[in-house]
């Protein structure tokens, strides 16, 4: 049975539909990032089914019961903030036991359970204080345990790393990876971040315009993305993108092409298409090599340290044919077809 | 011989009770250094010159000051010491005799004790009645600004206009009021609403009411607006009802500002006047006297300036003693969120 299961679910402010029907299952266990553009609907969706916005259509289910005419503290799940919502005038303490206190339970049993989660993410000195003596990372933790303290059945997270600094955002996000392995929780997690996305997920479901627009591991939606706006929303620097004409490749409208696909020869080299390095990006490990193609497309591409080219160099540039993205006119991937003509370009 | 280190600038938190005084200290060294330092040259003139041009700065504020709250107030310490009419002020000293009147006077005390109770009593009520329209609006419409605007009317409305509308409408004869409790068949003949204390009182904080709370109801609104982001959802999530929310989030959150508007309010009742004076002045017979009625008949009636002039500085005092705890109460509220 999935944890979460929705189906046509729709939402519309007035005449704005700002989810329009979404269909998703929810495996327990399962850690489902929820990624896209701000504005695509995902933290609408999420609220949704915590139950902090009302449906227009469709239908919840959380562990196989319908959740739609339930308030929010009974579907079951709790919900981590992108700020973080703590109380400000209770100590840390009694942030993670509120719901508890809230439910009747025994003093010692609170105590017990938020003790527990306290230890879950490492807050053990830090009961007895006020959230606005916590650091920004410390905060993030008292809202994740306040969570944990609850014990629901699926946990949501609405961008819980955007308020962080970037070297605190890694330490958390591999903190939220090991807690997940840990619990075996489902997660529910949403983000604007693709490396979020990449590193957390079993399970990617990137939506654009309020619906859907693929759904599967990182890895399928990188090496095979399903629609063109895939191809450019995963992937840093973005893909390299040609009209498909171009190429020699009838049927596709544009190919693209991932940066560490594209393979640098000197101006020598027959074949590929002849461009000029613009300039280069010294990242240390890697090199991102910035292009200028005749037909005055950017292209960039990501070479290994080392690598000779340099500013104002003439290259040739080419590919490998089991790299090459096709779309067609209407962004949808075109399967890769056999038949396709190597490297050349025309 | 170094010169001795100064700051030019002073943080406004010093602008209390002795930053003249350390203004003048600093000026003095300033000369002092002038005169008996040879390395003093053209830079520390212009300097001194700066720092004495730095009063003129004050200036406004400090005429301001003594214009409006000093003068006034050792004028009435003046005349509480007195032997003085409106006529003939300043006649003889007098001594502390104006206010062993003013103490012996048992009507004096009433007056008192029944200004105190009013201004709790109907502050109570009005923080409440506000905060409870305030809540109303803020979930019903979030968007509820255009409503809140249309509760400045009652605000807008002259106390003497507030007066004169509720003295109609509490009127026996022909009052709105009465005239529609004699439609409905509620009462057999008119209620004489400003004849009895009680009803005196009640009619007197009815339209204390109608005109402050919607002013108190802003103020909450604006607390109510300054609640941390997601937290009432987070409170939602964790299952807390309506009640519970309010309670154990809601109220701890804006209690700092609750307790000001708590206080503004309790001054504004302190000077309650206008509706006395025109529903029930003061009647029947000293029910409805507050202390600054009392005060106003005194002086403007009686002409007995001095005892008046005492009894407002006893009043004073009081409304000190009454406000202190609430001040107390909102500093330490405030310092437990800062």
């Amino acid at each position: 049975m999935s944890a979460i299961s929705l189906s046509g679910l729709a939402k519309s402010y007035r005449d704005v539909p700002v989810v329009k029907g979404v269909d998703l299952d929810i495996a327990e266990g399962e850690f489902v990032v929820l990624v896209g553009p701000s504005g695509c609907g995902k933290s609408t969706l999420l609220k949704m089914i915590a139950g902090l916005e009302e449906l227009s259509a469709g239908d919840i289910r959380i562990a196989g019961r319908s959740v739609v005419d339930l308030a929010p503290a009974e579907r079951e799940l709790a919900m981590v903030f992108q700020s973080y919502a703590l109380y400000p005038h209770m100590t840390v303490a009694g942030n993670i036991g509120f719901a508890l206190r809230i439910a009747g339970l025994p003093r010692a049993e609170i105590d017990r359970r938020v003790r527990a989660a306290a230890a879950t993410v490492k807050l053990e000195g830090l009961l007895d204080r006020y959230p606005r003596a916590l650091s920004g990372g410390q905060r993030q933790r008292v809202a994740i345990a306040r969570a944990l303290a609850r014990q629901p059945k699926v946990l949501l997270f609405d961008e819980p790393l955007s308020n962080l600094d970037a070297a605190l955002r890694q330490e958390t996000r591999v903190e939220i990876a090991r807690l997940h392995k840990a619990l075996k929780a489902t997660i529910l997690y949403v983000t604007h971040d693709q490396v979020e996305a990449m590193t957390l997920a079993d399970r990617i479901v990137l939506m654009n315009n309020g619906r859907i627009e693929q759904a599967g591991t990182p890895l399928d939606l990188y090496e095979r993305p399903a629609t063109l706006f895939v191809a450019r929303f995963l992937g840093t620097p973005a893909i390299n993108l040609f009209g498909a004409a171009r190429m020699g490749l009838p049927g596709a409208a544009t190919v693209g092409i991932r940066p560490e696909h594209l393979l640098l020869e000197d101006a020598t080299h027959p074949g590929g298409l002849a461009a000029r390095v613009e300039f280069v990006e010294e990242l240390g490990d890697v090199r991102l090599i910035h292009l200028l193609t005749e037909a005055d497309e950017k292209i960039v591409a990501k070479q290994p340290a080392g690598s000779p080219w340099q500013a104002g160099q003439s290259v040739r540039v080419s590919w490998r044919t089991e790299h090459l993205h096709r779309f067609d006119l209407a962004g949808q991937r075109l399967d890769d077809a056999p038949e396709q003509r190597p490297e050349k370009a025309a | 011989m170094p010169m001795r280190e100064r700051h030019a600038f002073s943080s406004p938190r010093d602008a209390g009770e002795g930053f003249i005084l350390k203004e003048t200290t600093m000026a003095l060294g300033y000369a002092a250094d002038a005169l008996t330092t040879p390395e003093f040259d053209a830079d520390g003139f212009r300097r001194l010159g700066r720092f004495l041009l730095r009063p003129l700065w004050l200036a406004p504020v400090a005429c301001a000051l003594i214009v409006t709250t000093l003068y006034p107030f050792v004028f009435l310490v003046a005349l509480s010491l007195s032997k003085s009419s409106l006529g003939k002020p300043f006649r003889a000293f007098a001594g502390l005799k104006n206010y062993a009147l003013a103490l012996g006077d048992g009507e004096f005390i009433a007056s008192l004790l029944r200004t105190v109770a009013y201004a709790l009593l109907s502050s109570a009520i009005q923080v409440a009645a506000g905060l409870a329209l305030a809540l109303l609006l803020f979930t019903l419409l979030k968007g509820g600004r255009f409503l809140l605007s249309l509760f400045l009317l009652p605000l807008m409305t002259p106390p003497v206009m507030v007066g004169v509308a509720w003295k109609l409408i509490l009127a026996p004869a022909g009052g709105l009021l009465n005239g529609t409790l004699l439609r409905l068949g509620l009462v057999d003949e008119p209620v004489s609403f400003l004849g009895s204390a009680a009803l005196a009182w009640a009619s007197i904080a009815l339209a204390d009411l109608w005109q402050w709370t919607p002013f108190v109801a802003i103020l909450c609104f604006a607390a109510l607006s300054s609640l941390p982001e997601g937290v009432d959802d987070a409170a939602r999530l964790d299952g807390a009802g309506p009640f519970e929310r309010f309670w154990y989030i809601t109220l701890p959150l804006i209690a700092a500002p609750l307790a000001a508007i708590f206080l503004i309010k309790l001054i504004f009742a302190f000077k309650l006047f206008d509706l006395t004076y025109i529903l029930t002045y003061g009647g029947p017979g000293f029910a409805t006297t507050t202390t600054g009625f009392s005060i106003f008949r005194l002086s403007m009636q009686q002409f007995e300036v001095a005892r008046a002039a005492a009894e407002t500085l006893i009043f004073a005092a009081l409304i000190g003693l009454v406000t202190l705890p609430v001040v107390r109460l909102h500093r330490a509220l405030e310092r437990r969120e800062a």
